[in-house]
């Protein structure tokens, strides 16, 4: 019987891609996601009619997985369009690695795409019966309910809040592709427009178009590759929580932890020997929770270390490197940026922002107002 | 007469006692237990068999958030999750909670109120 730790570095990822970051124009949200798998899998030399194994999710299409197909040419043998909010992307290199190691598919697509600046269309997506009479302004009220609480436990203050926005902005500065690049300053953040107390607009992620694609397949099947190094899958783990954020059991402490200690023990490291961490970070109190329940620093401290100058450049943990989605990107669901950068600084591609000697990256994406989590540990070959 | 099954389903019955100026939620014959928000199993040990118990009104701010107007002049509104006494947790909102004072851990008192074609749960801090 096979076990989790048997899956770990059985796949790797061999091509990623971007498009349409900031600002797409014209191009609708299945154009970007196309030009990205095109994008992916020219960086992993595979042709696109090779794709026997489609990954996506959408907010504006009913069955993506389909519309992406057809869109593409192909015709796959296998599918994976869970929607679980941003954090899906980060589950499906779970699922791909299930359906390549029992063959069920050859090469795995994973991609998405949103216009969601330029196209202005709603969501679509469903209001609860028992929360529309308090007109939460969402997404934000539900994050704005988590770190209320979290400053009423531990006395996190809206500075340490900040200090996770300025610090984002440090590595886009690094970024040419990050969308927000101007200075940014704890006053800026606490002097901008409030929202939902205690998240101002500075608090939120942005508001952008863009789409990113990954490719994957077993790993060592480098006739199917030329990527030049590839970047293994060493663990993943997911948790679903709650659909509703009232029915959320502890308001400062997510699923992460859970799906956090799955990818873990696959990977067989610790939060100790992560080089680069990307986590999905819609608002800023996401990442001081993830850094917490990811074990970066004890639960109730994460406005210590943050205030601390930890996760900014120069600061003792890479985090979001490429900026986030408070400073890079943030097209509707973020979850698979946090993947491609972390190839990028795996790869030592990373320019500018490249983290010396990053060996270990660990991703995390989170689904909605902390519902679900995803969380996967990609390593360079001396990791195996 | 048969009733429409709309006018039975637990939501539908959860808000026509809310109408009715009383906060009624299910209880659990099997664990005892209250549960929000209604569905036709107990979430704690699944059983189907309920009875819909009033509750008290009473509980504590868990968390809460002030929203500002969209307008530059509108009022706002709070938005509060509320631990219930009897156990379930639901959203809400509260005059006395402000954009200056989130009222986080106060006791809380529900007060059935209007809102737009049919009724919510609006809670008041609690004289201590």
């Amino acid at each position: 019987m096979m076990g989790p730790t048997d899956l770990r570095a059985s796949v790797s990822i061999v091509g990623a891609g971007t498009a349409g970051f900031g600002v797409a124009g014209d191009l609708n949200s299945i154009d970007l996601a196309a030009l990205a798998a095109k994008r992916a899998l020219d960086d992993a030399g595979i042709a696109v009619k090779d794709v026997d194994g489609i990954f996506t999710a959408s907010a504006y299409h009913f069955m993506p997985a389909l519309s992406m197909s057809e869109y593409l040419g192909i015709r796959p043998r296998f599918v994976d369009g869970t929607m679980v909010g941003g954090s899906s992307f980060v589950g499906y290199v779970q699922s791909a690695m299930l359906a390549l190691s029992t063959h069920q598919c050859d090469v795995a697509l994973i991609c998405y795409g949103s216009n969601q600046r330029s196209g202005k269309k709603p969501a679509l997506t469903e209001s609860n019966l028992h929360e529309v009479p308090y007109q939460p302004r969402n997404p934000i009220t539900p994050f704005a309910l988590a770190a209320a609480r979290h400053m009423h436990e531990f006395g996190t203050t809206r500075e340490d809040l900040a200090a996770i926005a300025v610090a984002a902005r440090s590595w886009a500065q690094l970024n040419p592709d990050a969308f927000s690049r101007e200075p940014l300053s704890i006053a800026d953040v606490l002097n901008s427009k409030m929202i939902s107390t205690p998240l101002s607009v500075r608090d939120c992620c942005l508001v952008t178009d863009g789409a990113g694609a990954l490719v994957l397949t077993r790993r060592g099947e480098t006739s199917r590759s030329k990527a030049t190094s590839p970047v293994h899958v060493l663990g993943t783990g997911l948790d679903l929580a709650h659909r509703q954020i009232s029915q959320m059991d502890d308001l400062t402490t997510t699923g992460a932890v859970r799906s956090g200690r799955r990818a873990y023990e696959m990977a067989g490291v610790a939060p100790a020997d992560i080089d680069v961490v990307q986590v999905y970070d819609a608002f800023t109190i996401s990442s001081l929770l993830f850094l917490e329940d990811l074990g970066f620093c004890p639960k109730g401290e994460g406005g210590r270390f943050v205030r601390d100058g930890n996760i900014g450049v120069g600061g003792s943990l890479p985090f979001n490197t490429n900026g986030g989605g408070l400073s890079c990107c943030h097209p509707g669901m973020y979850g698979i940026f946090t993947l491609i950068e972390a190839v990028a600084q795996l790869r030592g591609a990373a320019g500018a922002r490249q983290v010396a000697g990053a060996e270990l990256a660990l991703c995390h994406g989170n689904g909605g107002a902390f519902l679900s989590q995803a969380t996967v540990i990609l390593g360079t070959e001396s990791t195996i | 007469m048969k009733e429409s099954p709309v006018s039975t389903g637990p939501d539908a019955v959860y808000l026509k006692y809310l109408g009715e100026g009383t906060a009624h939620l299910q209880r659990c014959e099997e664990c005892d237990r209250f549960f929000f928000p209604p569905r036709v199993l107990c979430p704690h040990c699944a059983s189907t068999s309920y009875k819909w118990s009033p509750i008290s009104g009473k509980g504590t701010i868990y968390s809460s958030t002030f929203v500002s107007p969209a307008k530059e002049d509108g009022p706002g509104h709070s938005v509060l999750i509320v631990q219930l006494e009897e156990g379930p947790r639901l959203l809400a909102t509260s005059p006395d909670v402000t954009a200056t004072d989130g009222k986080i851990g106060e006791k809380v008192r529900a007060v059935i109120e209007p809102f737009q074609s049919g009724f919510r749960l609006s809670f008041r801090i609690e004289e201590s």
